[in-house]
């Protein structure tokens, strides 16, 4: 048995981590990533150790027969179902110049927007409006998505569109007091945070940028 | 003979390790091993390649894994070991039925008598 020291150990356990760093996914699903591969490497290092090469050259071959770090990377990726690749390319982007604190406020805010509007989608009167709500959101989210840097401009546009159906619903309410709006209000007031929140997030990238 | 790899393989990779694990379980550098020995040497894979496709076949329901007790000197790195589940089961059946049509309707159009 050829034994693995404590700096091969790091050597090997460093090969790994540059193949499932990259990875967007759950924490627990790299750790069995990262368990299996270096459990691997190892075992290829001991197989290659034992026809005689020396350390280094033994680790050098292990790493050769898993292959290239970036291929393996993009095919692990693959692997991983598409919602969590999509939330954890959100959280864990790292040219996204928020903090991992404000993508997970930002997550829940899409979650919660989510729910609310399926609330007031499934009101028949709001059938309608609730669909503008969802074009002209998805059109705005897409747009920062591939212009981060007029975020701001699009946050403006969801804080007006928000405040327009916050009056109606707000005006409607002191007129019948009637609880119909209300889904409509909550929607109107999430799209307004939301669209604070692209304002802050578009002055965070022109600030980058300009640094 | 040229030895078979890259895309070629990777095609039916997931067809091959459900045959593979169809003999019994095993860890990933075992499954390496049956290939290379079922291939005579002539399938080359990069060995990383095969756990990406474990992965899709355990998400699928088709393979179930457990960790192994102990490390055998792997300074706490466990391997897993595969299982083929009832689904991976009838599955690998109707992936045999199929490449058995497949490769008959080829070599009838390759002129190669079956």
């Amino acid at each position: 048995m050829n034994d693995v020291d404590d700096e091969l150990l790091r050597e090997l356990r460093g090969r790994v981590r540059r193949v499932v760093g990259p990875v967007a996914a759950s924490g627990p699903r790299k750790r069995v990533m990262e368990e299996e591969l270096l459990a691997h490497l190892i075992d290829v290092y001991q197989e290659e150790a034992c026809v005689g090469a020396g350390v280094g050259a033994s680790a050098e071959a292990a790493g050769r027969r898993l292959g290239d770090v970036a291929e393996l990377s993009r095919q692990l990726q693959a692997s991983v179902p598409l919602i969590e690749r999509v939330v954890f390319t959100w959280l864990g982007g790292k040219d996204n110049p928020m903090s991992r604190f404000w993508r997970i406020v930002g997550g829940i805010w899409g979650v919660a927007a989510l729910v609310t509007w399926a609330f007031v989608f499934a009101m028949r009167e709001f059938r309608v409006p609730s669909m503008v709500v969802l074009v002209v959101g998805v059109g705005l989210v897409a747009l920062c998505w591939a212009r981060p840097r007029v975020s701001w401009l699009v946050g403006c546009l969801g804080v007006l569109f928000g405040t327009s159906m916050i009056l109606p619903a707000l005006a409607k309410y002191a007129k019948d007091h009637a609880a119909t709006g209300f889904p409509l209000l909550v929607l109107g007031a999430l799209i307004v945070v939301g669209g604070l929140g692209y304002v802050a997030y578009g002055v965070a990238v022109r600030r980058v940028r300009t640094a | 003979m040229a030895s078979i790899g890259g895309d070629t393989l990777r095609g039916h990779l997931e067809m091959l390790i459900l045959a593979t694990l169809g003999r019994g379980e095993a860890h990933g550098l075992e499954i390496l091993r049956r290939l290379e020995a079922g291939g005579c040497g002539l399938l080359r894979l990069k060995e990383g390649s095969l756990y990406p496709a474990l992965y899709r076949l355990e998400a699928a329901g088709q393979i179930a894994a457990t960790w192994e007790k102990e490390t055998h000197g792997r300074r706490g790195a466990r391997r897993r070991i595969y299982r083929l589940t009832a689904k991976g089961g009838r599955r690998l059946k109707e992936v045999r039925g199929e490449f058995e049509q497949f490769v008959s309707v080829v070599w009838g159009i390759l002129g190669v008598p079956t």
